[in-house]
């Protein structure tokens, strides 16, 4: 379809359902993937669309620069989106248990996204009220589009190649920017050895991300115990340990900054405090058994590094909230995005 | 471009991803009788799978009048079994079932 053609609105209506029809959607209408639309994600990435961009083994499978664009544009995503949703790929494809994972694990995972730099203001995304959605077309899109690229590109559908025992609304998208000009920490790219002028995206396999509504904490301290506990729980500590990722809303990333708590310092507090015995786990039932002498002093820590536990703040003024997110036990990645020129 | 599909006089494109070829395997023939012929169990390495398997095999070494029965693991659930795997099992047994499960 050229732009000059004339189509009308009722039959652009047909078409969105001939696309569940054909069972490209994740449910929600997608975006018809016209040539011209998705040419021009491609031309603007300066891909001519046969670029191999992520393999899935099981599957024999590969996407395409050309698949991932069509999927761009179904999930809505303006052509200036796509070197995110490629990098995310690319990153995806240099861990075969990230792929596999995200595609097909009972435990239902989601695909988190986290970008940093000037990019976050060029496509115009949300690190403030609402961190997490809905409401801001780049954090919904991207994050739809990648997932869309494992439904539509690897059979990654629900009771087929996806046997998700629950599935998960993260699913849907979990992407998100920071919000490097409030925060008091270094921006997370930084922290990871980027420069500030880099736009970057940071990868994992995640689940949910879990509230600590914490209105109380009048330090530091309080703040951060309470996620200690949070992490106890039977629900995360099943997974000790793994790797993390949170984020402080601003009233408590400025509780902790005046209480001198630095990034390093919040990531030792939590392994410390963030412990549990093997026993309890397997009384449990979240550690597999049976129980051995030594087990009520061996702790299972939340993880063994601190750079295992990534931290970022976002999220909007007016409430005392943080978030947990499980990233398992796979490695988070943070790539440079490549904006052609 | 790759494939596309015609809707309403309108071209759109295939987001499927392209399917690589299988390579050239064959099924042997199916054994007459398992009497005096080594099993091979293929267990994915999930808790318990050995267990289930172990016991598994011996019932069927007793049904069947099977040899031997022989244990293969998986190094990762989630990824395709390493070639040199295959390589023993496909040198080592006559009959092999896959364990697959969770």
């Amino acid at each position: 379809m050229n732009r000059s053609e004339i189509v009308e609105f009722s039959d652009t209506v047909e078409i969105i359902e001939e696309c569940y029809r054909m069972g490209w959607s994740d449910g929600l209408p997608v975006v018809p993937p016209v040539e011209y639309k998705v040419r021009e994600m491609l031309e603007l990435s300066g891909l001519t669309g046969e670029e191999e961009i992520i393999t899935f083994d099981m599957r024999r499978r590969v996407l395409t620069a050309e698949n991932a664009a069509a999927n761009a544009v179904m999930a809505g995503c303006l052509p200036e989106y796509f070197p995110v949703l490629t990098t995310a790929l690319r990153t995806l494809d240099e861990e075969k248990n990230y792929v596999n994972m995200a595609a097909s694990s009972t435990s239902s995972p989601a695909i988190l996204m986290i970008v940093n730099g000037p990019i976050r203001h060029t496509l115009e995304m949300n690190s403030r009220d609402g961190i997490f959605g809905p409401g801001n077309r780049a954090n919904a899109c991207l994050g739809r589009a990648v997932r869309l690229c494992f439904m539509n590109g690897f059979e990654a559908r629900p009771g087929i190649l996806d046997r998700g025992t629950l599935g998960n609304p993260s699913k849907y998208t979990l992407t998100f920017a920071e919000n490097e000009e409030d925060s008091p920490w270094e921006p997370l790219h930084v922290s990871r050895g980027f420069q500030p002028g880099d736009s970057c995206v940071t990868i994992a396999v995640a689940y949910n991300p879990i509230t600590v509504n914490n209105a109380y904490g009048q330090t530091g301290e309080m703040i951060l115990a309470s996620v200690a506990d949070t992490l106890k729980s039977a629900c995360l500590a099943w997974r000790f340990p793994a790797q993390w990722a949170l984020v402080f809303g601003p009233e408590h990333a400025i509780t902790l900054n005046e209480g001198g708590w630095t990034r390093r310092g919040i990531q030792e507090y939590l392994i410390e405090n963030a412990a549990r015995p093997q026993a309890e786990l397997i009384r449990l039932g979240i550690a597999q058994g049976p129980e051995r002498d030594g087990d009520d002093q061996l702790l299972r820590r939340c993880s063994r590094e601190p750079d295992d536990i990534i931290i970022v703040m976002g999220g909007g003024t007016g409430g005392r909230n943080s978030a947990i997110i499980d990233t398992t036990n796979y490695q988070i990645r943070t790539r440079r995005i490549e904006v052609a020129s | 471009m790759a494939d596309t599909v015609m809707v309403k006089n309108v071209r759109l494109v295939d987001p499927s991803g392209v399917q690589l070829p299988a390579g050239d395997f064959r099924l042997n023939d199916r054994p007459a009788s398992l009497e005096g012929k080594t099993l091979g169990l293929l267990e994915n390495s999930k808790a318990n799978s050995d267990k289930v398997l172990n016991e598994l095999g011996l019932m069927l070494q007793e049904k069947y009048g099977f040899k031997e029965v022989r244990m293969f693991s998986k190094h990762s659930a989630s990824l395709p079994t390493k070639s040199e795997t295959i390589e023993d099992m496909l040198n080592g047994v006559d009959v092999l079932i896959t364990g697959v499960g969770d």
